[in-house]
């Protein structure tokens, strides 16, 4: 289990705060999107559950330990998809297995298994560049789940996708997930992508972020599209589109 | 691209026509010597020129070069590893970078004496410092959210170092390369004219002591030819290792 308490944040070249008095909690096995506008500090918050910045007042406790005691709990996966041009797709997914130090065999057949799982294995020897936006997606996700870390941080990984792929993998991660539940936590601003994907909607309204909202979605898994014609599921929707003020100019 | 190579070997016949032509119509090879004098005059010296010479001054060439490569990276690497350094030396390098060598060469010479460190240290000096600045620029484009990335992976400075900032460098240092293997021909010839008592430089300016024009270029040429080749090479072997470029 993960959780804020009390975090307040604030980047040292800003002049405002990021986020104040923050708690919130995310259940072992969940799959919990976070929603808001641009700039709110969704990739912030998972700065600060990664290491990479620090809360100046408050704790992040993973598993009940605070987390600057742990290391190689989560498993982050950025905006971009981050790919080493200079390696092939293969190499890139045994990028967190080499700084794990993970004898080479092993490494190897860690890497053929996940590039098996993520349909990529004609692809081991490939550069990112000969890639499709999609394929590289899938190797970024692939690279993530290498660390072996069981709480996922995947940052909008789908938002520079079109329509389409983006839809195949929304529906292919949720398979993933509901094979190996793993934690997920996925930022996105996409509404009904946060709908169709999690088990709660947190939404981010005000700044300095001093409370998430949190949406149950009580859709069954396995997931189906059609699901999201629910009129309740349509009515959240046109809800959360409304108070993060979209259809308003 | 097959068609822009034949254009780069018009432009380059054509000039050679041009400067034949010119060369004809002047008719004093002691100022302007013809392309077919000067080949000529290499054909006639070949020995002399390729046996004794050119090895002279590749000696020098590539001792600098290397002496270049080995601090230059040593530098950018220390440079990226300590802020303060690069605080203090970066500016330092610039600077230097204006200085005229030619001008100072003569005082090495005045230190070390008609040896080959004098040589040496011209070509080290017009090198070193682009190759160091290059490859240091190199390391600084190293992407941010990449290391960021790699530090959540648990990566050490060394993981950084190794699988990120060297790789990121590779291509600034294929530049750097090709860029000091003409200047180290450069520094080499200059430091021969100078003074010296062999080289491709030295025999050019003993061939201007003869008012030998084919003689004084014969060498010039040989020294293109030795850059233009191995930067030709470097740019090849570039090709083949870095592939993963974007187009
Ligand atoms: N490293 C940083 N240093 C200083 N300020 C930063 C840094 N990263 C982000 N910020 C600022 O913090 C704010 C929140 O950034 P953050 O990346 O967390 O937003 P976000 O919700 O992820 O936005 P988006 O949806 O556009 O990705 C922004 O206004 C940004 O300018
Ligand atoms: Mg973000």
């Amino acid at each position: 289990m993960l959780e804020f308490q009390n975090v307040t944040f604030q980047y040292a070249e800003d002049d405002y705060q990021m986020m104040k008095d923050l708690s919130f909690q995310v259940e072992e096995g969940a799959f919990v999107s976070i929603i808001g506008a641009s700039g709110c500090g969704k990739s912030t918050i998972f700065r600060l559950i990664n290491g990479l910045e620090q809360p100046q007042s408050g704790q992040i406790f993973y598993d009940g330990k605070p987390i600057s005691s742990l290391s190689h709990f989560s498993a982050y996966m950025p905006q971009k998809d981050l790919l080493f041009p200079w390696r092939t797709v293969g190499q890139n997914l045994a990028l967190p297995l080499e700084i794990g130090r993970v004898p080479k065999a092993e490494q190897q057949q860690k890497v053929r298994a996940m590039l098996k799982e993520v349909g990529l294995s004609d692809y081991e020897n490939r550069y990112p560049k000969e890639l499709s936006g999609g394929m590289r997606q899938r190797a970024a996700f692939a690279r993530t789940l290498l660390t072996g870390s069981r709480l996922l941080l995947l940052d909008e990984p789908f938002s520079a996708l079109d329509s389409l792929t983006k839809i195949a993998l929304q529906q292919w991660l949720l398979q993933e997930w509901e094979k190996y539940r793993q934690t997920v936590l996925f930022v996105t601003h996409d509404v009904e992508e946060a709908i169709f994907l999690s088990d709660r909607v947190l939404v981010v309204y005000d700044r300095p972020i001093t409370h998430l909202e949190a949406y149950p979605i009580p859709l069954p898994h396995p997931r189906n599209r059609e699901d999201l014609k629910r009129p309740d599921m349509q009515e959240l929707k046109e809800k959360l589109i409304k108070e993060l003020g979209g259809g308003s100019l | 691209m097959k068609n822009k190579n034949w254009l780069s070997v018009a432009v380059v016949v054509g000039i050679l026509l041009l400067w034949q032509g010119v060369a004809m119509i002047i008719n004093a090879h002691y100022i302007l010597p013809s392309p077919i004098q000067i080949v000529k005059k290499i054909w006639e010296l070949k020995e002399n020129l390729f046996l004794v010479q050119m090895p002279a001054t590749l000696k020098v060439t590539v001792i600098g070069l290397a002496i270049s490569i080995v601090l230059g990276l040593g530098l950018a690497v220390w440079m990226d590893e300590c802020p303060a350094l690069e605080k203090a030396l970066y500016p330092v390098i610039v600077a230097t970078q204006t200085i005229p060598t030619t001008a100072i060469a003569p005082l090495f010479v005045l230190w070390f004496g008609y040896s080959i460190w004098s040589k040496v240290l011209v070509t080290v000096l017009m090198t070193f410092f682009p190759i160091a600045i290059t490859v240091f620029d190199g390391f600084k484009s190293t992407k941010r959210e990449m290391e960021e990335l790699l530090t959540t992976y648990g990566a050490s400075k060394r993981d950084l170092f190794w699988k990120l900032k060297l790789p990121t460098a590779l291509p600034s240092f294929f530049s750097a390369i090709k860029m000091a293997i003409p200047l180290s021909v450069i520094g080499a010839a200059i430091a021969e004219w100078l003074g010296a008592q062999e080289g491709l430089g030295y025999f050019s300016k003993r061939m201007m002591t003869q008012l030998d024009g084919a003689g004084v270029f014969a060498p010039i040429v040989i020294l293109s030819a030795i850059a233009m080749l191995t930067v030709f090479i470097i740019t090849k072997i570039e090709e083949k290792w870095i592939t993963w470029r974007k187009d």
